[in-house]
């Protein structure tokens, strides 16, 4: 034993360990900070943004846990979070829009646990959020918040003309034919964007029709519901809107109303926040009411937004401890939601009355009392196929082609076909 | 000089005319929105090709100091010259060799070479993102500089070959006989040559690169690490709400390095895009 002395056994232990940490570059468990990587939308409320990093920088003073925050725009989500499973390698937490998390149902962790404290607490998920998160029983991701789609009006000039505000949308085109009148038509897009998608939705579901039937195989576009509902979208585009519609774009009618043209659209409330943050002289005009119904009663297009965690993720628990960070605790979440200016609204019951709602009394129109939310493609379950449909645009184009000449039947005809070959895959 | 021909050079400047206006009209109004106060963009009376209401900066203010567009340029460019300049190298070797050597295959390699750069980068990123990611890239600016040679260099090759072949072989044979290696006929004979060919591979390369997308938007996603390709977008657009005057001011200051390396070579790419023509 006399070759190994107590000095020279510290000195050549610690010596190898430092050459170790120096050669991999990694230092020893207990040395290593925790962090996690959010992978988030460009929020419409660029303000909800910087709340999100002044909570994810307390959240790291608090926990240890570093937290780094990416963010991508809306469009761009789908091509990145490819990317990310394909390489198996990214982020740890991701933004998931509506019915992503069904998308990438076989990537995402289980977070069952987080929504049942969450629900604890706030009470149930909203049906359209729970729908697109919690897929075949399992939720996939973590709900958080959500943009509904309401009517967006200019108060003046249907005081002006004494018009009432529409509670079917048959009301709606007796006051469009007026605003049309004034100079103001109406503001429907009827082209290949989302938006014509998220009002002729709630259009053909207050008619009682559907494109997929509930058991997510069967097409049911060709319908006299949907034929009602054409024709609705007939009288509209020759008495109360312009052509232009048919050449639109997600922000035209936004644009319409921020530019004193449009007397109505349909839109979640950025139209009117941006142009009070604008400025615009509009923004004293505009005023909000919820989307009108039909003989099947109230529909709204609803856009949940969720957080999931990736399999791939090293980082699950730390993951976790985040979301529950943003979202577990009610002055957290309230100032997370606050911060979007109404534009963002929780997806819990019990906090449907939040206290954004009356921070401008624009956004009493706002608060949610028997609408039935939906995402697109209800009542089929969200799936690959319905999630083509929708975007391969086959509702607004059916529209425009009856419109512009098409018969409806033979519009009907066109759109069931289009909607079989992707059923049939 | 008489009327004649005052009037012949009157009509060919007029018949320009029209190709001047088509070409910058996009400049125009991308300029013109950009110095627009919020207001008048948002004023349908407004008329779309004047400013009546005073110009400001606020757009350019907003795109420079509340968004990292300065990172972003930084980026674009290292990216865009690092991998021009590494595509042209061996884009240039590559070339030279289809174009001069005999050897089994030349013709249909050169075929291949072509047909790589048809694959469109849509197919290719989700591939390539294991490769960045086994590289250990993942999120950095770096795997960009790595990967846009994968289209730069088989055009740098296609484009240069025609050129490689306009020159005379007598030029080289000569340098040969005189005692030069191929390497340093190449280097010293045929290079100078072919300079404007080069010239206008690296500009078309420069460009590409700079205004490349989908790699740029899947590599990377810092906003210390992405380029102003993707900055301006991911910022400036959030569904539909477009900031309409700070994506102008960003399509403006994105165009100026563009604008300003065609026009001091501009004679040299004109020469270098149509020599394989005359051949």
């Amino acid at each position: 034993m006399s070759g190994i002395t107590r000095r020279h056994f510290l000195t050549t232990t610690a010596g190898t360990g430092l050459a170790g940490i120096l050669a991999t570059g990694v230092p020893p468990v207990l040395g290593q900070q925790r962090e996690v990587s959010y992978l988030c939308w460009n929020n419409f409320a660029p303000l909800m943004d910087k709340k999100l990093a002044e909570i994810g920088q307390r959240f790291t003073k608090d926990t240890g846990i570093k937290l780094k925050i990416d963010h991508i725009a809306a469009a761009q989500q789908a091509a990145k979070y490819a990317s990310e499973v394909q390489s198996q390698a990214g982020h740890d937490l991701v933004e998931m829009r509506m019915h992503f998390p069904w998308l990438y149902d076989s990537q995402l962790i289980d977070l069952g646990d987080l929504v049942a404290d969450l629900e604890k607490k706030y009470g149930k998920v909203l049906s359209s959020a729970g729908e697109t998160a919690r897929v075949r029983g399992t939720w996939r991701a973590v709900p958080q918040y959500h943009a509904m789609f309401v009517a967006t009006y200019r108060e003046d000039l249907f005081k002006k003309a004494s018009l009432k505000i529409p509670d079917t949308w048959e009301d709606l085109y007796t006051a469009g034919k007026e605003l049309k009148k004034m100079g103001h038509p109406v503001g429907i897009p009827i082209s290949q964007n989302y938006d014509s998608i998220s009002t002729a939705g709630p259009v053909l579901w207050s008619s009682g029709g559907q494109e997929v039937d509930k058991d997510g195989k069967t097409v049911r576009i060709n319908s006299p519901q949907t034929a009602q509902m054409i024709e609705w979208y007939k009288k509209m585009f020759r008495d109360c809107m312009e052509p232009e519609v048919l050449s639109w774009d997600d922000a035209s009618n936004n644009q319409a109303i921020q530019q004193g043209k449009a007397g109505w659209i349909h839109n979640p409330v950025s139209a009117y926040i941006v142009a009070k943050q604008m400025k615009l002289p509009t923004a004293d005009t505009i005023n909000h009411h919820r989307t009108p119904g039909g003989p099947a009663g109230r529909h709204e297009t609803d856009v949940p937004r969720h957080i999931g965690i990736w399999k791939f993720s090293k980082n699950a628990e730390p993951a976790k401890e985040f979301i529950r960070y943003l979202l577990g605790k009610r002055e957290t979440y309230d100032e997370f939601i606050m911060s979007a200016d109404a534009f963002n609204l929780p997806v819990y019951e019990k906090l449907q009355d939040h206290p954004v709602l009356k921070t401008d009394p624009k956004y009493a129109g706002l608060k949610a009392e028997g609408v039935q939310y939906h995402c697109y493609g209800w009542p089929a379950p969200p799936s690959d196929k319905v999630q083509l449909i929708t975007n391969s645009f086959i509702m607004p184009n059916m529209i425009a082609k009856a419109v512009t000449g098409t018969s409806t039947k033979d519009a009907m005809v066109w759109a069931e076909n289009e909607m079989k070959k992707i059923m049939a895959g | 000089m008489t009327r004649r021909k005052i009037t012949q050079r009157l009509a060919m400047h007029l018949l320009l005319v029209p190709f001047l206006v088509f070409a910058l009209f996009p400049f125009y109004h991308m300029t013109l929105t950009s110095l627009k106060q919020n207001k008048e963009l948002y004023d349908r009376t407004a008329v779309p090709l004047l400013i009546r209401q005073g110009p400001t900066l606020e757009h350019y203010t907003k795109l420079l100091w509340d968004t990292a567009f300065l990172t972003w340029t930084k980026n674009s460019l290292l990216v865009t010259v690092l991998s021009t300049f590494v595509s042209l190298v061996i884009g240039t070797v590559a070339a030279y060799a289809l174009a001069r050597l005999k050897f089994f295959g030349v013709a249909s390699l050169g075929t291949g070479i072509f047909v790589t750069y048809l694959v469109p980068t849509s197919l290719l990123f989700l591939p390539l993102a294991q490769v960045v990611n086994w590289l250990g890239l993942g999120d950095s600016k770096w795997a960009l500089v790595v990967t846009y040679p994968t289209f730069l260099v088989p055009f740098c090759t296609w484009l240069l070959m025609g050129y490689f072949r306009t020159v005379p072989k007598e030029v080289e044979e000569c340098a040969m006989v005189d005692g030069a290696t191929r390497i340093q006929a190449l280097w010293r004979i045929v290079l100078p040559i072919t300079v404007p060919g080069l010239v206008c591979a690296a500009l078309f390369a420069f460009t590409l690169s700079w205004n490349e997308f989908i790699y740029a938007l899947t590599f990377t996603s810092s906003s210390e690490q992405i380029t102003a390709s993707v900055g301006v977008t991911s910022e400036l657009v959030r569904g539909d709400i477009y900031y309409w005057g700070s994506l102008m001011a960003g399509a403006v200051l994105s165009s100026v390095p563009i604008v300003v390396l065609y026009v001091f070579f501009l004679d040299y790419y004109v020469s270098g895009l149509t020599a394989g023509a005359i051949k």
